[in-house]
């Protein structure tokens, strides 16, 4: 039995009184429809945007990265852009370029792809660091700076960048920079049987394209941001975020997670209490999205990040203000 | 009661084993035990040795224990720890019993365990297997509150400098075994969390503390300290409540300058002091009187016509020559005794001591010899009041003349005998002397010999304080052991009756039957076959042959009727025989301060002894319940005079012992039980109260019946994972609601506790559901393979990866372990 899943009982309404919002509700339906069979990541994948952040997904191909990356934009009536990165994709290739106008005598701007609402990076990995690091201003400052002229990003960027884990040959490996930029990895995984003749049936009869229509629009999606940052965190349970995070630390012992890890973990562990419907976190929300949030800052395997993030929760004594 | 932490966690790797510190702890603590055990002229490094043979016992077991094959089911894994843990307790304890019990006679202390040795004896048992089968958590508090109370009771009752060393090295060993395991459980190698490393360490400041404690008091010999007595007036002992004893040396209430008799003005008693020592002297009369009672006295008229008449003492009218009340009554044992009042023993022991005793037990310290009877007195057989047959033989030690010669001291028992109160001349020798020694007197005019092996001072009475050793032979007759050796033989004439009285038991008489002592240890056998033995018995007072009423007719009766019965038939039977008096130690009594065996007035004996062809004077022990130094006694006579040979007061500490332990195991089966209900009574009281949140209070609830339980909730387990998870949701819904409810408040904003109403019924469904019994019965079940299983798991997780990945494995690794 998963935390997420523990039924709403009386006494959340009586503890709490906040139920679910109607938006966040929908919004993680229809995306459940979208990636059948998936709703784990789905829901983190909804935390990471609400949270503001960008994501890393780390997985095979055709297991649905696109999929999620579309329907995210258009439920959320977001422009939908995508990027095959490759070792000859160049920076304006992404972020955009001027181009001479013979007819107007002036330069004229051309966006990029970066341009749009969310934004899908595939195959990250192949493009050249060069190309990789044209992505890092847009992602962390959310503006493109071509000669000299600063281009704002739309308020609800979002990045969806894709790796394949197991070809390494012929690509050039995000540093630890620019993973840092990322909020969260995600790994899809593949479904299971009855997924898969689910997702053929559902194919066949052409469902997927009754549900297709966004939820919300751009203003409600900021809406729902600023909620998040409005969500409170008690002061001991930052501190407990920030001993979990020094733990682990010193565990791995290259400086992961930065501060700035701390601070996207917070805020991912606020969308996640948001989508769970409480109107505050609970020590349950900080671990649950743990190792999405430090496995792309720890550069580690899923299992030995597994296993380090485990070990460091186990050092740190929950606030529970009463007992223990 | 030692408590865990409701946070502790069970499966936590960081100290599933004790370690060298905690073996050492053990191993010191069984150490400081082992000194109770010993006997007072023993190497202390036995003691050292008994320990590492308990402890390399328990190791073994523990590490078989540890091996037990994962693959079993847990009712066969239960059983075969429970055989384990019987294994554990059943050979130490025993060992420590039959020791005691069946040890030979030479072993000081007795017959039977002392109370202390017993309940020791339980204590390390149980320590044992709570090492032994106990779990990481159980190990540490158990081990930690058992050897504290062992160490200080060990220190209570030994007063040695090894135990106080011992004592240290166990307040060292432990703190280091407290302090390690601290810093494996809180202190990772690689800069751990600061709210980890500022804990407050309460349970080892609380443990540490009397470890501490047990470390001045002993190693810094403060057990004379007010700290030191104050410690040893809770301990159950012999020597320091004298409630669990009548003659307890440390009476409560007496106050230490009282015990201790120091020479300060706050001292209020004369206890130890020389004052007190001297101020009533009994003679071994006067303790006959106050044993068996007094002589009728004779009518004042008659006496004096007695006296006026100055008639020869054998004219004089019978029963009135002699009343022996005090020292100036002569020299004559009456058997014509009036009831006595048995008095309660005083709890000072100690300090009126007649004499106490160092050297194997029992001992029988004689100090009169009777030969005549007249069927009512005994009487001496005549002033013997010539030199002595003591003759210098080196050093100060004196030896009788024409005495069997004997290579050196070989076969001899050594006995240090200080005089306290006892007023007479006569020293107290055991029997079947050879040597004698008083330090610095070394001549044989100093000494008188009335008798065959008594000895006197000449003219003067042993000063108190005077230690006499004395070399003697073990050994005697009883009804099961006779001596080697051929008898005297004797033509004393004895009374007709009692010759037919030989005949009607099938005695053999003469001849034969004094060519070895067999026909002795059958007088011995009859007697006790045929008469009761009855401290309250008298004899009457018109009877003009008081031990043919006793043979004859009431065959109850005290000791002197069984030793003059049994030297009438010794002698119908042809064996030179006479009647001796003086003092019977069995060991029992021990002042713990000077680890000797004191001796009261109520320790006055009377026996028979016998003499062989050499002149030795063998005694012959015909009373029931009294043994002999030197004749193996039957176990089960030891077993059964450990409940039956004393009276009943003086059964009681063993009567509160067996209620102890009963209690004990009453309350080890109803303790959680017992913890839960107090624990629901402060509920209920705190859960009434404005200033408190229902919700909280449900909860530390709820965390105090998981510990009973058996499935605290870690450090480091979220309330709903640790709920969810750990305790498979034994409460259903309303549980969930309350968790999701205590959440709220833990951590949400604080306008979320003020729907008290609502918060009431939460809790109190709460805590009606989340009972012990349904959360023992969703805990998981974990074991310290499964734990190691774990570990090994995430090295080999973590070795399958890159380099980089593998040389984390092995730090995270080896912080968890």
């Amino acid at each position: 039995m998963s935390i997420t899943s523990v039924p709403r009982t009386p006494g959340d309404v009586v503890s709490t009184g906040v139920v679910p919002d109607r938006r966040v509700t929908a919004l993680r339906v229809r995306l459940r429809e979208s990636l059948h069979g998936k709703d784990e990541a789905c829901t983190l994948a909804l935390a990471c945007l609400l949270a503001r952040g960008h994501l890393l997904i780390e997985d095979a191909p055709g297991l649905g990265k696109t999929t999620l990356a579309k329907a995210l934009a258009t439920l959320t009536s977001g422009r939908f852009a995508r990027i095959q990165c490759t070792p000859d994709l160049l920076p304006t290739d992404v972020t955009g370029f001027r181009l001479y106008d013979q007819h107007a005598r002036q330069f004229e701007f051309r966006p990029g792809p970066v341009f749009a609402d969310v934004l899908l990076a595939d195959e990250v990995n192949r493009a050249t660091p060069r190309t990789q690091s044209a992505l890092l201003e847009a992602m962390s400052e959310r503006q493109v700076t071509i000669d000299d002229t600063t281009h704002r990003l739309g308020d609800t960027f979002f990045v969806v960048a894709t790796q394949n884990p197991v070809e390494h040959l012929g690509t050039y490996p995000l540093p630890e920079a620019q993973l840092d930029r990322f909020a969260m990895r995600l790994r899809i995984g593949e479904p299971d049987r009855a997924t898969e003749i689910d997702l053929l049936r559902r194919a066949r009869t052409s469902v997927e394209a009754a549900s297709s229509g966004p939820v919300l629009d751009r203003a409600a999606l900021r809406a729902l941001q600023d909620d998040v940052a409005g969500v409170p965190m008690c002061d001991a349970l930052v501190a407990y975020l920030v001993d979990v995070g020094r733990a682990c630390r010193a565990l791995h012992g290259q400086g992961a997670p930065s501060p700035r890890g701390l601070l996207v973990w917070q805020r991912v562990a606020q969308a996640w209490a948001l989508i769970e419907g409480r109107a505050h976190v609970l020590p349950d929300d900080v671990r649950r999205v743990a190792v999405p949030v430090l496995g792309v800052r720890l550069n580690l395997a899923d299992e030995p990040c597994q296993a380090l993030v485990d070990e460091a929760f186990s050092r740190v004594r929950v606030p529970v203000p009463i007992g223990g | 009661m030692i408590l865990m932490h409701p946070g502790r966690d069970p499966v936590r790797p960081a100290a599933a084993d004790a370690g060298i510190a905690g073996w050492a702890t053990l191993m010191t603590a069984i150490v400081v035990e082992q000194m109770v055990e010993l006997p007072p002229d023993a190497s202390p490094w036995w003691a050292l040795v008994g320990a590492a043979g308990w402890s390399l016992w328990a190791i073994g077991l523990r590490q078989t224990v540890l091996r037990i094959p994962s693959r079993w089911s847990p009712r066969r894994r239960a059983a075969v720890v429970g055989l384990i843990g019987a294994w554990a307790f059943v050979p130490p304890v025993a060992a420590t019993l039959l020791t005691a019990t069946l040890a030979a006679p030479t072993c000081a202390g007795g017959e039977g365990a002392s109370p202390e040795g017993i309940l020791l004896a339980v204590l390390r048992g149980m320590l044992l297997v709570g090492v032994v089968v106990g779990t990481a958590c159980t190990q540490t508090a158990f081990t930690i509150g058992a050897t504290v109370f062992l160490v200080t009771l060990s220190t209570v009752v030994v007063d040695h400098p090894a135990v106080d060393i011992a004592t240290a090295c166990y307040a060292l060993a432990a703190s280091c075994w407290l302090a390690t395991r601290r810093r494996l459980a809180t202190v990772a190698p690689d800069a751990p969390p600061t709210s980890v490393r500022h804990r407050v360490a309460v349970r080892p400041a609380v443990l540490i503390a009397p470890l501490a404690v047990a470390a001045i008091v002993g190693a810094l010999g403060g057990r004379h300290d007010p700290t030191g007595r104050a410690i040893a007036g809770w301990m159950p002992f012999s020597g320091g409540d004298s409630w669990a004893f009548p003659w307890a040396r440390d009476g409560i209430g007496d106050g230490e300058n009282l015990v201790a008799a120091r020479e300060t003005p706050q001292a209020t008693g004369p206890v130890d002091s020389h004052l007190f020592l001297t101020s009533h002297q009994p003679s071994l009369f006067d303790m006959f009187d106050d044993l068996y009672g007094e002589p009728p006295k004779p009518q004042a008229d008659r006496r004096q016509r007695a006296i006026a008449l100055d008639l020869p003492l054998e004219q004089r009218p019978r029963g009135d020559q002699h009343f022996a009340d005090s020292a100036h009554a002569g020299r004559t044992f009456s058997t014509v005794r009036r009831p006595s009042r048995r008095r309660r023993p005083d709890s000072d022991i100690a300090a009126r001591a007649v004499v106490s005793v160092t050297g194997p037990m029992p001992v029988h310290l004689r100090l009169e010899v009777f030969n005549r009877f007249d069927g009512r007195d005994w009487r001496p057989a005549g002033t013997v009041d010539g030199p002595s047959s003591l003759a210098h033989v080196g050093g100060d030690w004196m030896e009788w003349t024409g005495a069997p010669a004997r290579p050196s001291n070989v076969g001899s028992d050594l006995h240090d005998v200080v005089v306290g109160t006892l007023r007479t001349p006569t020293l107290p020798l055991p029997t079947q002397p050879v040597r004698l020694r008083i330090d610095r007197i070394d001549r044989a005019d100093f000494f008188r010999t009335p008798a065959a092996e008594v000895a006197t001072l000449d003219g003067v009475d042993v000063p108190a304080g005077t230690t006499v050793q004395a070399l003697s032979a073990a050994g005697g007759i009883d009804a099961a052991h006779v001596p080697p050796g051929r008898p005297a033989r004797t033509t004393d004439d004895v009374p007709g009756w009692v010759r037919d009285l030989v005949v009607e038991w099938r005695l053999p008489v003469g001849g034969d039957a004094t060519e070895d002592f067999d026909a002795a240890s059958r007088v011995v056998a009859e007697l006790s076959r045929r008469c009761t033995l009855d401290p309250d018995a008298v004899l009457p007072e018109e009877c003009p042959d008081t031990l043919r009423h006793f043979l004859v007719e009431s065959r109850r009766g005290p000791a002197f009727c069984f030793a003059g019965a049994a030297t009438l038939l010794l002698r119908a039977c042809g064996y030179d025989s006479r009647l001796a008096g003086g003092l019977y130690l069995d060991g029992s009594r021990r002042d713990s301060r000077s680890r000797r065996v004191v001796a009261g007035t109520e320790d006055a004996h009377v026996w028979a002894e016998v003499a062989d062809h050499v002149g030795r004077w063998i005694p012959v022990e015909a009373t029931p319940g009294f043994s002999l130094r030197g004749t193996a006694i039957p176990w089960w006579r030891r077993m059964q005079a450990l409940f039956d040979m004393r009276p009943v007061t003086d059964r009681v500490p063993l009567f509160a012992l067996l209620g102890m332990v009963g209690l004990a195991i009453a309350l080890v089966r109803i303790w959680r039980d017992l913890a839960d209900a107090l624990a629901t009574l402060s509920w209920r009281v705190a859960i009434g109260r404005r200033d408190t949140c229902p919700l909280v209070v449900t909860w530390r609830l709820v965390e105090w019946r998981a510990w009973l339980a058996g499935c605290p909730r870690p450090a480091h387990e979220t309330a709903r994972g640790w709920y969810v998870k750990a305790c498979r949701d034994p409460g259903g819904s309303s549980a969930v609601g309350f968790v999701s409810a205590l959440e709220a408040v833990a951590y949400g904003p604080r306008t979320t506790c003020r729907d008290r109403v609502a918060h009431l019924r939460i809790a109190r469904d709460a805590a009606k559901t989340l009972t012990r019994v349904r959360l023992r019965a969703g805990r998981p079940v974990t074991t310290p393979r499964r734990r190691r299983l774990a570990r090994q798991r995430v090295r080999t997780t973590l070795l399958v990866g890159s380099p980089r990945d593998a040389r984390l494995g092995h730090r995270i690794v080896g912080a968890a372990s």
